[in-house]
């Protein structure tokens, strides 16, 4: 019991600490996972994932297109009803030309001109030698651009700083999908919350929580959790769904999501400062990263996702896609080919939160497996 | 002849007859002995080099890849490789009213109608074996994303190379060394598909062709901005498979100097004649693609005095370069492409275009599922209005008729009309 009240006020604290952060000023908000953090935290502002509003994104359709991306609808309703409106101040915004519906989403904010900077980031398409010297340039003409804008100088040691710091944060976050594939005691959706409060809190801020969980949680959590074991993948899922999940009885064992695994699994290269060029090796790092279905090598793990969900044991797998994503849905479809002999759950979402048909569904889809 | 073989043996048919090499052997005789008519000799020259490259797609001999739109096609010219563009011939079997047998195949196999109906039609006829399984899967990211996902997908499940050039946003140093290294890459990949080496000089002469077909083209535009031009977009789409497949051929430079030279003699006629023909009340640009299935939408247009003097596909986007230095030739035409990258760069592009054409208005066709043409329409529309130019929207889809609403549209271009008035 007195665990419970521990884990809870921990929690409460975290939700707090993010919600005063609605009023910082210098927070530069970004999207997609493939976004170098480091830079921003290496020009003094505060890297801060910027959630979409979920609903009907009713302002941001007199700019853009109904057949785009409702993620990408719905953060620019954010932008227009939130942060345009002192809700949730921000100091700028860079996107990652992952999609076609983030370059518009560019587009519509470089117009409207409501925040003070906006930065679209190209990035290739794989992970190739041409490629990664191509991102790299993109990242140091991306990190002069926000210096000059803050009127900084873009110190690359002050970057070999966060590069550091960021690493760390990210390997103690993936120690927790270590050892996945036996009994879990942690469910997948509190590696999500962690992982979220990874993307919104300052790192020293994210270091100081991590170190309270894992002394006042991990370390004494003794049960392993009961009932399916599940696999999610997909695009940005709905707030809550992964909860919602936990509360019907499912354990989330591990995920493919950018809000989740995908934003730690990064190649193991060490970084060295002696080597030079801190933009070279944040190419490496974020274009061999655990890739996205935008990339032309995602489609390489599909060879491998029947023997990793035998691995980790994996009793179903809820597939959520948002409408009109078309990266995730041509590979969804080679995906759903790909897993005709385990349980499967198509969900398909606009970004509104988690809709009756879909509680009924995923109650349906844990009663089959349970 | 066209009609009658379209309305009378194709239609409701099965279109297994398309696959017979034969067929096509059939269709250049008949444009040869001028059975089929059409209104520009260049037009029947264009369907006869269509013709046949799709014979020797069905005759198999040949290597054969599938190319996404603006994927550079002076390498396949130069490897003797038959390149195949599943858009353009989807909006062909659109036209010839067997485009729902493809659309349904692909939607029993979790296709969604919320994509692109070009590419349910064209993954809808390769995997109801229509079409044979190509050496590889060729796209290039510009503009058509949809595009890049598909034949990804196409390439994993065909276990054939997807070979992909990824287009930067900008156009600079930096992009264009990505690029150039990765048009070297290319050249091995598509060597490979070949069975042979690229040879410099016939590359040279594949970037020769393409600046010839650039400076043909450039003279096609040129004449029809007199207003005795009788070329209108619906005719000009008749060019789109030369525009896809057809930089670096050799044939194709010929087929553009013969449109120029016709429309020169037309206009000259025109102006001869007493009579000459009346300028249009309204003279419109049109965006994007049109519907290939029968819609009437420019027939009723014309019927309303508006005609359709420019559309942006026709636009020769890119600077000449020398054509000895065949890659970056290459790397910066890919590089330039208007619709492409960044959004100033395309309403740039539309209001040079309506400057030069005169236009009076600028209509938009949104394809349904295109996102890359669609997304900030809003934004255009406003950048637009901003000079006093009006824009309309019409919604809809190329391909799959069952997202048209014919009065809709027909409401909306009233409206658009009267405004104009």
């Amino acid at each position: 019991m007195e665990q419970q009240a521990v884990e809870k006020a921990f929690w409460e604290r975290l939700e707090e600490e993010k919600n005063k952060l609605l009023q910082k000023k210098e927070k530069l908000a970004w999207i997609c996972s493939y976004t170098p953090v480091e830079i921003i935290s290496a020009c003094k502002l505060h890297p801060y994932r910027f959630p979409g509003r979920e609903g009907t994104p009713f302002s941001a359709d007199s700019y853009l297109h109904s057949s785009l991306c409702f993620f990408a609808r719905c953060s620019l309703e954010r932008v227009l009803k939130e942060a345009g409106k002192g809700k949730d101040v921000l100091a700028g915004m860079v996107l990652v030309n992952s999609c076609i519906s983030m370059l518009h989403f560019y587009h519509a904010l470089e117009k409207l001109g409501c925040l003070p900077f906006v930065y679209l980031l190209d990035l290739p398409r794989d992970n190739s030698e041409q490629a990664r010297h191509y991102y790299a340039a993109n990242l140091r003409g991306f990190h002069q651009a926000l210096s000059k804008h803050c009127g900084c100088e873009s110190n690359e040691s002050e970057l070999w700083e966060q590069i550091y710091l960021f690493r760390e944060n990210r390997g103690r976050l993936w120690e927790l999908y270590a050892g996945r594939n036996g009994e879990v005691a942690i469910d997948g959706d509190e590696i999500m919350r962690l992982v979220n409060a990874f993307t919104v809190l300052s790192p020293e801020k994210f270091s100081n929580f991590f170190a309270v969980y894992r002394e006042n949680i991990l370390g004494k959590r003794k049960n392993n959790l009961s009932g399916p074991r599940l696999f999610i993948t997909g695009s940005f899922v709905p707030e809550g769904l992964t909860g919602f999940i936990r509360e019907l009885g499912g354990v989330l064992v591990l995920d493919d999501l950018c809000i989740g695994r995908r934003m730690l699994q990064f190649p193991p290269e060490e970084p060295d400062e002696a080597d030079g060029d801190p933009y070279s090796y944040l190419a490496r790092l974020y274009l061999g990263k655990d890739p996205c279905p935008r990339m032309q090598q995602a489609y390489e793990k599909l060879e491998e996702i029947e023997k990793t969900l035998k691995t980790y044991h994996i009793d179903g797998v809820i597939f959520y896609y948002l409408k009109f994503c078309d990266p995730w849905y041509y590979y969804g479809q080679l995906l759903k080919e790909k897993l005709n002999n385990i349980p499967l759950l198509v969900l398909e979402g606009e970004h509104a939160g988690i809709t009756g048909q879909m509680r009924t569904r995923i109650s349906a889809f844990l009663e089959m497996l349970s | 002849m066209y009609d009658f073989i379209k309305n009378k043996i194709i239609r409701g048919k099965t279109p297994s007859m398309f696959r017979l090499p034969f067929v096509y052997s059939l269709g250049k005789a008949m444009v040869r002995c001028n059975l089929l008519k059409f209104s520009y000799r260049s037009a029947a020259m264009t369907v006869e080099y269509g013709m046949e490259q799709i014979r020797r797609i069905f005759k198999g001999r040949s290597p054969y890849v599938w190319v996404s739109a603006f994927f550079p096609t002076e390498f396949l010219h130069a490897l003797d490789i038959v390149s195949f563009s599943p858009e353009v011939i989807s909006a062909l079997i659109t036209s010839l009213g067997f485009q729902n047998n493809f659309l349904e195949e692909a939607e029993s196999r979790w296709w969604s109608r919320d994509n692109c109906s070009f590419h349910r039609c064209a993954m809808g006829g390769l995997i109801s074996n229509f079409y044979p399984v190509p050496a590889a899967f060729c796209a290039s990211s510009h503009l058509c994303e949809g595009g890049v996902f598909l034949f990804n997908n196409l390439a994993r499940r065909y276990h054939r190379p997807f070979i992909l050039l990824d287009t930067p946003l900008d156009n600079n140093d930096n992009s264009l060394l990505y690029v150039t290294r990765q048009l070297q890459k290319i050249i091995t990949l598509l060597e490979g598909v070949a069975g042979t080496r690229l040879r410099v000089e016939k590359l040279e002469e594949a970037v020769f062709n393409t600046e010839k077909t650039r400076q043909a083209m450039l003279k096609v535009n040129e004449l029809r901005r007199h207003p005795y031009s009788p070329l209108r977009s619906k005719d000009a789409f008749a060019y789109l498979y030369l525009y896809f497949t057809g930089m670096g051929s050799r044939v194709v430079p010929g087929i553009y100097e013969t449109l120029a030279a016709e429309l020169e003699k037309k206009i000259k006629e025109s102006q001869n004649s007493k009579g000459g023909e009346t300028s249009p009340r309204y003279r419109l640009l049109w965006m994007h693609l049109q519907p290939f299935y029968q819609n009437g939408i420019m027939d009723y247009l014309e019927a309303n005095g508006a005609e359709l003097v420019f559309e942006d596909f026709s636009h020769v986007y890119w600077e000449s370069w020398d054509p000895g230095r065949p890659l970056e030739y290459i790397a910066n035409r890919m590089l330039a492409h208007f619709n492409y990258g960044r959004i100033e760069r395309r309403i740039k592009v539309i209001k040079e275009l309506a400057r030069r054409y005169n236009v009076d208005g600028v209509i938009h066709f949104s394809h349904w599922g295109c996102r890359q043409s669609c997304g900030s329409l809003n934004i255009i529309r406003n950048s637009l209005q901003e000079e006093g130019l009006p824009f309309l929207v019409l919604d809809g889809d190329c391909v799959d008729s069952r997202n048209f609403a014919s009065g809709q549209v027909q409401t909306r271009i009233d409206g658009f009309l009267e405004m104009l008035a």
